[in-house]
């Protein structure tokens, strides 16, 4: 297939601006410090990233997080009280939104109704003033890249949900932006769509090589696309990091809970090194935070961490506790276990579906020292 | 059943006078009968010789669609301020706009009578067109409303994003989409217009009246001059044009969905 | 959520005109109406401007003044009452209806409105009128002897406003009925309501707000009724719009009609305020119900 001038090497050798050798020694995106109040609440709080050129960052966290303001803001759409936002090391606060060139996907797609595809794709061409001819051929290449070139005559309302998304997709990318925004790309479709759609955006994102923000509230989503994932939460930015170590590594209580599920233990650090949980007993753990001060801290093991044994293994790299089974859940490629441990009711996960315990039955539970990870207490900052 | 009886007697309370008006315009007798006697045309003819009464027509067809242009024209930034802007004001912006359909007439007639007399009105036509101005504007503003309420706010940032500036934005993506808001609020606007009467009693002077004066001056002194139901029944016709014109554009369910804001 | 994409500026520069033509055209004459109304009038010198409310004061000493007042509440109180029963079915057809079916109702029920006043008054004329249709069915059927007058009384004016009212009323009530879940009917049948039932405690508590709204509306337009009353209630059976014209155009006594029209639009507003103040109390009142019966256990709650 014939990507022409969308994919990354012709795009890089249209661009005229004379910064682009020194754009690779800084970061190509750069948001300093964004504050925004809605009314006299806080929507933004200190928000700060880059990412480099090509790089996928994925806003990630519940709604009401600050992550949408924080793409209108990046859009242009919304003025930030505090802080700032470059694009190549050039300053954009004070451009309007049709200047900045951002190709932007909307969570609606809001492909324009009255018009047919093509238009919509020629759209941000014709506001360039590109000529008659060029504009033809940009928007059947970017229609052929999302495999709707017979679509071209077709009106939105005529195309299925999947093929909207290609379309929408089409019109952000045709102006060959110097950032592209993807707003809850899939969020309008079913699931089994979702699925598909998300292999093929990300095929196109490879192809196109852009810098992306995505915005999403579905972790899968993010770890499926995103280079990097920005965890936010009460407008501040609780992590930012690749989604292998967000995973192993959350630096907060909020991240942990977040990504993935865990089991959260309050316990008091011993002078030993080691970690009091009250009827469990003194477990080690791994100790990420970055200030050691405080004794009372969250204990966080994921479900499928921990395994049933029948016996205590040894080893200075395990930790091991007693339990009774208390509930068992079989739930196809998994098998979930409710285990009571002194008072306390830990998950766990276990893929090996033949294994089967009895609802009382005393087990041995063990875990990694490693895989306990030692979080700060509760949200004292949030 | 029950309620369809219902609904076609009340229809037909509804469209009585006007039947009785069409019909009577018919008939052969010199005064107005219904039902009426025989059938003949002449009385139309005799109402085009009416001097009076067919200039008052092209006066009134003339300031309604005046009005109406400038009542538009004075809505859609309005419109536009008011659904597109956060601001506190809208709501005074809106009470501003809506409020004269809410005063008596005769309140806003004698209002407008004594405030542009001051600026002296000279028996010219502008006091007239002020008026209605004034009057249609809430006609206009809240059909104009609907339509800029229904179009997604996210086609008019997406045009942005792909280049285009707030006025072209405007022209290019806004305006086709609520075109038929625009052409019913003007339509609704210009039928207020056409058929005020008390507002136009007060602003009328001898070489400016509109035609609900002149026929209600001529139902003074000869209530049953068949020339009267033919003119009326004129009056009719254009008004049921205009109004099928901009009920078929506007699509009622979207007006019956506004009400539930 | 959008609506920062746009500047102060252009929101400043869409409302120069319309603010300023409204402001000049509308704002300020209504003002000046109010201060002309505490100005003097003498036939010879016209309109003195020495301010006291004398004009006020003549108004309430004045017994036919209030007849006519009266006249105008009394009036316009049926009319409401008679739109709200008349109109509710037709409301509750139109919502039923789709299609060119729905758009040929509205546009029958808008017909009387958009029609010049004039227009309709004459055609009640004829059908009213000693050789209207009525008096030929009468006394064809023989139940009259001689051509009555069904004309000028306050019937043919309260006939008259609710023909080109009745829009309002049925557009509101059928606005809040669009509103009311046909699910909620159907919860309402199968847990044992007949459709008598399901209407009584369903639909119509929750079409009440566009009942309401209606009313107002209806209330306020008949109480501001010119041409209606005027060319079918004849010469003795005024209403106060009347009134104001005549004072400010057939005496020139603008100062009085300024007075007039001001009081006319107190009235109204003042019978508007009576009637949300009214409402809020029974809010309040219904409120403090369901707080006592809570209080009361559960059982009593189902019971209301």
């Amino acid at each position: 297939m014939s990507q022409g001038c969308l994919v990354r090497p012709c795009f890089r050798a249209s661009s005229t601006d004379p910064g682009e050798t020194k754009s690779f020694l800084m970061e190509y995106l750069n948001v300093n410090g964004l504050e925004h109040f809605y009314a006299t609440q806080r929507v933004l709080e200190n928000v700060s990233f880059s990412i480099n050129e090509g790089e996928r960052l994925c806003l990630l966290g519940p709604s009401g997080c600050g992550k949408t303001t924080t793409l209108q803001v990046l859009a242009g759409f919304v003025k930030p009280d505090r802080g700032n936002v470059e694009i190549k090391g050039q300053r954009v606060d004070g451009m309007p939104p049709e200047k900045r060139n951002i190709g932007i996907m909307f969570q609606n797609y809001a492909l324009f109704p009255h018009m047919s595809v093509f238009d919509n794709v020629a759209f941000g061409l014709r506001m360039r003033g590109v000529a008659k001819a060029e504009i033809s051929a940009r928007v059947m290449e970017a229609l052929t890249l999302v495999r709707l070139p017979h679509a071209a005559s077709k009106r939105p309302s005529q195309l299925s949900g999947g093929e909207q998304q290609r379309i929408a997709f089409a019109r952000a990318v045709v102006i060959r932006p110097s950032l592209l925004l993807l707003d809850e790309p899939f969020s309008n479709l079913d699931a089994r769509l979702r699925l598909e759609m998300r292999t093929e955006l990300l095929d196109l994102l490879r192809t196109l090589s852009v810098a992306t923000v995505m915005v999403t509230h579905d972790q899968e989503e993010a770890m499926a696309i995103a280079d990097r994932i920005a965890v936010m939460y009460r407008g501040r930015i609780e992590q930012i990091d690749t989604p292998d170590q967000i995973y192993r590594n959350p630096a907060s209580l909020f991240v942990g809970r977040f990504i993935g599920e865990s089991n959260v233990l309050p316990a008091t650090a011993l002078p030993d090194g080691r970690f009091q949980v009250d009827g469990v007993g003194a477990i080690t753990a791994r100790d990420t935070r970055p200030s050691r001060n405080a004794t009372a801290v969250q204990l966080m093991i994921r479900p499928e961490h921990i395994e049933l044994v029948d016996a205590a293994p040894g080893g200075e790299e395990w930790n091991s506790v007693e339990g009774v089974v208390e509930r068992q859940l079989f739930l196809g490629h998994r098998t979930e276990w409710i285990v009571s441990v002194g008072g306390l009711k830990l998950t766990v996960w276990q893929s090996n579906a033949h294994v089967r315990r009895q609802v009382g039955e005393k087990v041995t539970l063990r875990w990694r020292s490693a895989d306990s990870i030692i979080v700060g207490a509760e949200h004292a900052n949030a | 059943m029950m309620l369809r009886a219902y609904v076609i007697l009340f229809v037909c309370f509804l469209l009585a006078p006007i039947v009785a008006i069409s019909a009577g315009s018919f008939t052969e007798t010199s005064y107005v009968v219904f039902p009426p006697q025989g059938f003949t045309l002449k009385w139309y003819f005799a109402a085009l010789g009416q001097r009076p009464l067919i200039e008052a027509l092209g006066f009134s067809l003339a300031i309604g669609a005046i009005s109406a242009s400038v009542a538009t024209l004075i809505a859609l930034p309005l419109g536009l301020a008011i659904t597109r802007y956060r601001s506190r004001l809208n709501i005074a912006l809106y009470m501003l706009a809506m409020t004269p359909a809410m005063l008596p007439a005769v309140f806003l007639g004698l209002a407008f009578l004594i405030g542009y007399s001051w600026v002296g009105m000279g028996g010219s036509s502008w006091p007239l067109v002020a008026g209605h101005v004034v009057m249609t504007v809430p006609f206009a503003l809240s059909l104009i409303l609907v339509g800029l309420q229904s179009v997604d706010g996210t086609l008019e940032l997406a045009a942005r994003s792909l280049g285009a500036s707030a006025l072209k934005t405007f022209l290019v993506v806004t305006l086709p989409l609520i075109s038929w808001s625009l052409a019913a609020g003007w339509g609704f606007a210009f039928l207020i217009s056409f058929g005020a009467l008390e507002v136009s009693l007060f602003l009328s002077t001898s070489t400016t009246v509109t035609l609900p004066v002149q026929i209600y001056t001529t139902l003074d002194w000869s209530p049953l001059d068949p020339t009267l139901t033919a003119i009326s029944s004129g009056v009719v016709i254009i008004t049921l044009a205009v109004l099928v014109i901009t009920a078929r554009t506007v699509r009622m369910d979207r007006f019956l969905k506004r009400g539930q804001r | 959520m959008h609506k920062n994409a746009l500047t102060t500026r252009g929101w400043l520069l869409l409302l120069v005109l319309p603010v300023i033509a409204l402001g000049l055209l509308y704002v300020l004459p209504v003002f000046n109406l109010v201060r002309i109304s505490f100005a003097q009038y003498d036939p010879k010198l016209g309109v003195i401007p020495d301010y006291q409310i004398s004009n006020y004061v003549a108004l309430f000493v004045d017994v036919f003044y209030f007849e006519v007042l009266w006249r105008t509440i009394r009036v316009s109180l049926l009319v409401t009452l008679f739109c709200a029963v008349l109109g509710y079915p037709i409301a509750v057809y139109l919502i039923r209806s789709s299609g060119w079916r729905q758009t040929g109702i509205f546009i029958v029920l808008l017909m009387p409105l958009v029609t010049s006043v004039t227009v309709m008054s004459y055609g009640w004329l004829i059908l009213l009128g000693r050789n209207g249709v009525i008096n030929t069915i009468a006394s064809g059927l023989g139940l009259i002897d001689v051509p009555r007058q069904f004309m000028y009384n306050e019937t043919a004016i309260v006939v008259g406003l609710v023909h080109v009212l009745v829009v309002f009323m049925v557009i509101s009530i059928a606005a809040s009925l669009q509103s009311v879940d046909q699910t909620w009917v159907r919860a309402a049948r199968s847990l044992g309501a007949t459709p008598g039932v399901a209407f009584r405690a369903i639909t119509l508590p929750l079409s009440l707000p566009g009942l309401r709204t209606g009313a107002l509306l209806v209330f306020v337009l008949s109480m501001s009724a010119y041409a209606t009353p005027t060319l079918l209630g004849g010469t003795r059976f005024k209403f106060l719009s009347y009134l104001v014209y005549q004072q400010a155009i057939s005496l020139y006594n603008w100062p009085r009609g300024a007075a007039m029209a001001v009081m006319l639009l107190i009235a109204t507003t003042a019978l508007l305020a009576l009637v949300s103040i009214y409402s809020q109390i029974r809010t309040i009142r219904a409120n403090r119900r369901l707080r006592e019966a809570q209080a009361d256990g559960p059982a009593q709650v189902g019971a209301v």
